[in-house]
């Protein structure tokens, strides 16, 4: 096999072959739920749930066909290898009385209060080993003991939460549901103040909630509407909070700080004892239709959330030394709808056809940043939070294009900023970035270029069954989000030895030549690369999901009651402008890695063939 | 009699429901991957963590210290290769967002000062620390803080003097409110740090047999840590007033004299061991002093060992105070990136001619301080190699006996005893004054008497001169004035200290103590001036007004 190449680019055979990296996971899931029936009306119950989880995964990167990578102390890493191991165990119990009350046969009272506790425990242990002896020693054990590095964390938390819900259905035409619910978590601060209600020497947030359906259609003037079947509004208001802001981060603790090889104590930061839950009120309107004979389904809500105490990480003082304060300072507001509409088109005895069709939308915005707005990096580009947008919208250049021309770029005047601080006229080729009227392209130069959050999305499913054949089809759309193609800036970048693209094929070259693809320049002086909207992308696409085609074989149901046969086709086929593998790439998990295509794996198209039986 | 049992369980249901709300430990957890503040400060060990702490945390302000005290003054200046940030910081244009203008980590180390402090009194209070255990530790984290304010003091003028500890968000709102957030002039901060480091409990190195000074990979720790009488003594000189000139020559003295009587080169600037060469001095091979290539040049004699000699007798005759880095550990040297492999800094013209300038007493002409150990000629650029030399004792610099020796004669200089600053700077005490004691009372009483009938071997008479131990001939002074003197002392400095970190607080301290703004402008003018930078002039504009001689506090 072929080592690295002369340029030092690894060889992708040698990574596919001789690299290996093991995930293996194992989960225990077990609860137990007892019931008492106390009286006919009174239930007393728990469940007692734990949670086992650990992760294993180790890597080894050999050094033959592969580029070397350079360690903290300048050190290159021939080949490395590394182990991580993640625990986690919850433990969950949830007790609660539940009444049951029946009133003149039409009126019905459910009552539920409980409590409910969740424990966590969390463990990671890593270690990383570089530069052992042979490739074929891939432990981290094997790497120099002066290379090795290790290190680990671990969590630990609690939640409390008392509730109450009470649903009252009266005459099976209004329904009522009230709730409310305390938590407390080992999150929150210990001095939160003038937020919820204090027990026990800690603060609880209070998240009650309201909702009332109407079941208009059990109203006896609706009886003059037989083609309505169903007819039922919905209103509800609640409020919720969220722990979900780091294990420790309201407690004043130290952590390690080296002076060599010893272990000395530092601040970590200054805590805000005051931290406390995220907080969400809920407003939601919705209406189910049922007409025809239920043929026509209809599910429309309405909703507005607005979120406040929102953790934000403000920039410290000066004087604190500290980058960043975090503080439940920021407020933000969604407003969406979504509509669900089935119909069963044709239901005869052996022919059926369903149609179903929904659709989504939302518009989230920031209303509060005290600090003002924030920009975050990831993979090369920058988002930005700022009041009155969504959060983390994509913020860099607006291009126009490549000048064609020397002339046409010296007319523009346009110059970069270059990194000593002097500047440098763009020449033909390089791109035509928008500037602010300085004539220099700089960081002031950057705006809002994208937003990852799609204008609207849903999905189109359809069942077609004729005796004992059944079509099933799944085909989902996303309209109007963009992504941030990091994968195609790499490879049209046109700035280094890496593998390009074809499109750099249509590269500007001679003076005169009008395109859209810049020169290319080794290093890039000119940043024509950098973070632009040459580089977000209309992701928008219709997808057709899944096709499943089943046969269900005629047989007498004995011992083996049936027998299916089916064929599913995956990700048939897309429609799409998006240049990158697949427009619905898997995002990552964190906010500001959405919408960025960083090389994630496409998901791919697979066919399955299979006969189930019913024993 | 079951509806009874109802009630009961319902009863116990409550009352269970109510326990598990009321009860904080079922909510409460340990933090297990931090250390909670209740946990923390218990015995001397976690106060001896938290100093460990704190000194590796200081580590980090290194690169600052380097850059803005070089390359804001004339000896250091920018490469092609270096970035707008530096290249601000040499044209003293600095612009807001600039990294090296930020005192963010400045504060983080005196937050974490305050906090042992803080904690250090509640200690004592408490009594979990006894009397002398806190007096020293009190005193070397109060003198760390008032080195850190110094910095900000030299670089930013008027800053937030914060004393107190921010235990929280809480407090730290209160305090943004109080008057004590607001910075106070460079003067005020200076007479603040002065009464507090006056007053401290104790003023000597840690005490042999305290935990903290030990051996750790290889490096004694016992030169870790600040010296709060080189501390007190540069606080003196920055301010001044009334008798501080004399009260910085006696702390000074003090440190000068560690070894104590008979210990006759420990911080006392000796010169060259002619014989075998094992010593700090600019020397050559006997008898073939005039031949260039018997220079003494390697990592363990000569004046190119002070900086790359293995921890020994020798190293520690002039090192007062460092901190080093090792490959093995975080963080890593800054200073190879800035000056070799980055290559973003280098020596200026400016620097190049002051040594360029002088003459060795084999009448070569040049101080071989400078071309030889300081910079070395990488293809046509000098390329700073003090830090370089070997990579097994890479370290800061923080403080030798040549910048003490500097500084007591600033004081005495300043405090009419021009003729012992005189002869410490340049041959030393008994080649220029004789063989006698200058009994000139207090701090200016050094005993160089050497005779063998009657046997005198008194404490200073291998005292050499900075010069001296330089092979320099001495600097004629036409002038026999303070001021001359001072220049003098000035670009000995210049000359024995270059990139170590202390020359634009030499100017700025100088050129305050005069009112003399042209002092500072005219250094960094002929800096500019000689490597044809077009801003030059405006620069010289610029510093004439001493506004412009402190970075914006804007961040």
């Amino acid at each position: 096999m072929a080592s690295r190449d002369t340029l030092g680019f690894s060889n992708p055979a040698a990574i596919i072959q001789s690299m290996t990296s093991n995930n293996t996971s194992y989960r225990f899931v077990g609860g137990v739920t007892f019931n008492y029936q106390l009286s006919n009306s009174l239930t007393l119950g728990t469940t007692i749930a734990i949670t086992s989880q650990k992760n294993r995964e180790n890597f080894f990167i050999p050094e033959r066909g592969i580029a070397p990578d350079t360690l903290f102390n300048g050190t290159l890493a021939r080949n490395r290898s590394g182990a991580q191991v993640i625990k986690a165990f919850n433990t969950f119990n949830d007790t609660r009385i539940s009444y049951y009350k029946a009133f003149n046969k039409r009126n019905q009272l459910n009552v539920k209060a409980g409590v409910r506790y969740n424990k966590t425990n969390g463990e990671q242990d890593y270690g990383l080993g570089f530069n052992s002896a042979t490739d074929q020693l891939t432990g981290v054990g094997y790497g120099l003991n002066t290379l090795r590095q290790i290190g680990g964390s671990l969590g630990s938390a609690t939640w409390l939460n008392m509730y109450v819900n009470a649903d009252y259905n009266m005459a099976d035409k209004y329904f009522i549901t009230m709730a409310n619910a305390l938590d407390a978590s080992s999150r929150f601060g210990h001095k939160i103040e003038d937020a919820g209600i204090e027990i026990g020497g800690r603060r609880f947030g209070v998240f009650p909630s309201v909702g009332a359906a109407w079941l208009i259609s059990s109203e006896n003037f609706m009886a003059a509407a037989p083609a309505i079947n169903l007819a039922k509004l919905r209103v509800s208001y609640g409020i919720t909070g969220n722990d979900d802001i780091g294990n420790y981060t309201a407690r004043s603790y130290y952590v390690s700080q080296n002076l060599l090889g010893v272990a000395g104590l530092v601040r970590g930061g200054i805590a805000d004892e005051r931290l406390q839950w995220e907080q969400v009120s809920k407003l939601n309107l919705g209406l189910d239709l049922a007409l025809f004979n239920e043929r026509l389904q209809i599910t429309a809500d309405v909703y507005s959330n607005k979120t406040s105490n929102m953790i934000v990480y403000e920039p410290g003082p000066a004087i604190t030394g500290q980058e960043y304060i975090i503080k439940n300072s920021g407020a933000m507001k969604t407003n969406g709808w979504e509509t669900a509409i089935t119909g069963l088109l044709i239901n005869q005895n052996k022919f059926k056809w369903q149609l179903g069709f929904n659709i989504a939308a939302y518009k989230t915005s920031v209303t509060e940043l005290p600090a003002g707005s924030f920009i975050t990096s990831y993979a090369g580009g920058n988002t930005i939070t700022s009041v009155g947008n969504a959060p983390n919208v994509f913020y860099g250049y607006k291009t126009n294009g490549v000048f064609s021309t020397d002339a046409a770029a010296a007319a523009s005047g346009l110059r970069t900023k270059n990194a000593d601080g002097s500047s440098t006229a763009f020449r033909g080729g390089d791109v035509i970035f928008s500037d602010n009227g300085d004539k220099i392209i700089d960081e002031n130069d950057m705006q809002v270029i994208g937003n990852p959050n799609p204008d609207f999305f849903g999905g189109i499913n359809t069942k077609l069954t004729y005796g004992n054949w059944t079509l099933d089809a799944l085909a989902t759309f996303s309209v109007g989000g963009d992504a941030y193609n990091y994968a195609r800036r790499q490879l049209e970048s046109q700035s280094g030895y890496a593998n390009q693209t074809e499109a750099v094929m249509r590269r500007w070259r001679t003076d005169g030549q009008q395109t859209d693809m810049p020169k290319a320049t080794w290093g890039d002086p000119m940043g024509n690369s950098r973070f632009s909207d040459r580089w977000i992308e209309d992701a928008s696409y219709l997808r057709l999901k899944t096709v499943s085609l089943s046969y269900k074989v005629p047989i007498k149901p004995t011992a083996l009651k049936y027998i299916h046969i089916y064929a599913t086709g995956n990700n048939l086929i897309t429609f799409s402008k998006y240049l990158g593998y697949d427009p619905e790439f898997s995002a990552a998990s964190g906010i500001y890695g959405q919408g960025v295509d960083t090389f994630l794996e496409p998901q791919y198209k697979y066919m399955q063939l299979g006969v189930r039986f019913g024993l | 009699m079951k509806k009874l049992s109802t009630i009961q369980l319902l009863t116990a249901f409550a009352l269970c429901t109510a326990l598990l709300a009321s009860c904080k430990k079922l909510i409460d957890v340990d933090a297990p991957g931090v250390l909670e503040e209740k946990n923390m400060y218990r015995n001397v060990y976690d106060a001896d963590a938290a100093i460990i702490g704190l000194y590796g945390r200081f580590l980090t302000l290194a690169e600052n210290y380097v850059v803005l005290n070089e390359l804001r003054a004339d000896l250091l200046t920018t490469t092609t290769n270096a970035n707008e940030n530096l290249i601000q910081l040499n044209r003293h244009d600095v612009k807001t967002g600039n990294p090296y203008a930020n005192p963010k980590p400045y504060y983080d180390v005196i937050l974490n000062c305050n906090d042992l402090l803080y904690n250090f009194n509640q200690m004592l209070a408490q009594k979990t620390l006894n009397q002398t255990q806190y007096n020293m530790r009190y005193a070397d984290v109060a003198s760390l803080r008032a080195w850190v304010y110094l910095q900000l003091g030299i670089h930013f003028g008027n800053v937030p003097y914060i004393s107190n500890h921010i235990p929280s968000v809480t407090s730290l709102e209160t305090l943004m409110q109080s008057d004590a957030a607001k910075p106070i002039a460079f003067s005020a901060l200076l007479d603040s740090l002065i009464s507090l480091q006056e007053s401290l409990p104790y003023m000597d190195p840690y005490a042999a047999g305290t935990d903290l000074v030990t051996t750790v990979d290889g490096y004694s720790t016992a030169k870790f840590f600040i010296n709060k009488k080189v501390m007190l003594g540069e606080l003196y000189l920055w301010r001044g007033k009334n008798n501080d000139y004399n009260k910085a020559a006696t702390v000074l003295k003090q440190v000068m004299e560690t070894g104590g009587t008979g210990d006759f080169f420990t911080y006392r600037i000796t010169g060259a061991s002619k014989g075998d060469n094992n010593d700090l001095a600019v020397g050559y091979i006997r008898y073939n002093e005039l031949d260039e290539y018997s220079l003494i040049n390697n990592n363990s004699q000569g004046w190119r060992s002070i900086f790359a000699r293995a921890e020994d007798r020798l190293f520690g005759y002039e090192w007062v105070w460092y901190l080093p880095y090792n490959s093995l550990f975080q963080p890593m040297n800054p200073f190879t990136k800035l000056f070799a492999t980055n290559f973003l800094l280098k020596p200026s013209q400016q620097a190049v001619d002051n040594w360029n300038k002088q003459v060795q007493k084999n009448n070569f002409p040049y101080d071989a301080r400078g071309p030889k150990f300081s910079y070395t000629m990488v293809g046509s650029e000098p390329q700073v190699s003090k830090y370089g030399y070997n990579a097994n004792t890479e370290k800061w610099f923080l403080y030798r006996a040549a910048a003490l020796h500097l500084a007591f004669a600033e004081a005495a200089n300043r405090d009419g005893h021009r003729a012992i600053a005189n002869a410490l700077v340049n041959q030393g005490i008994q080649p220029t004054l004789g063989n006698r004691i200058t009994n000139e009372g207090g701090p200016y009483l050094f005993d160089a008497r050497k005779s063998d009938n009657p046997q005198v071997a008194a404490d200073w008479y291998l005292n050499n001169g900075l010069r001296g131990r330089a092979n320099l001939y001495t600097v004629p002074i036409t002038t026999d004035s303070t001021i001359a003197i001072e220049n003098m002392i000035v670009d000995e400095a210049g000359l024995e200290l270059a990139f170590e970190g202390r020359r634009w607080s030499d100017l700025l301290r100088i050129a305050l103590r005069r009112n003399e703004p042209a002092f500072l402008a005219d250094k960094i003018y002929d800096k500019l001036r000689k490597q044809n930078d077009p801003s030059a002039a405006t620069v010289r504009a610029k510093l004439m007004n001493k506004e412009n001689w402190y970075l914006p506090f804007k961040w």
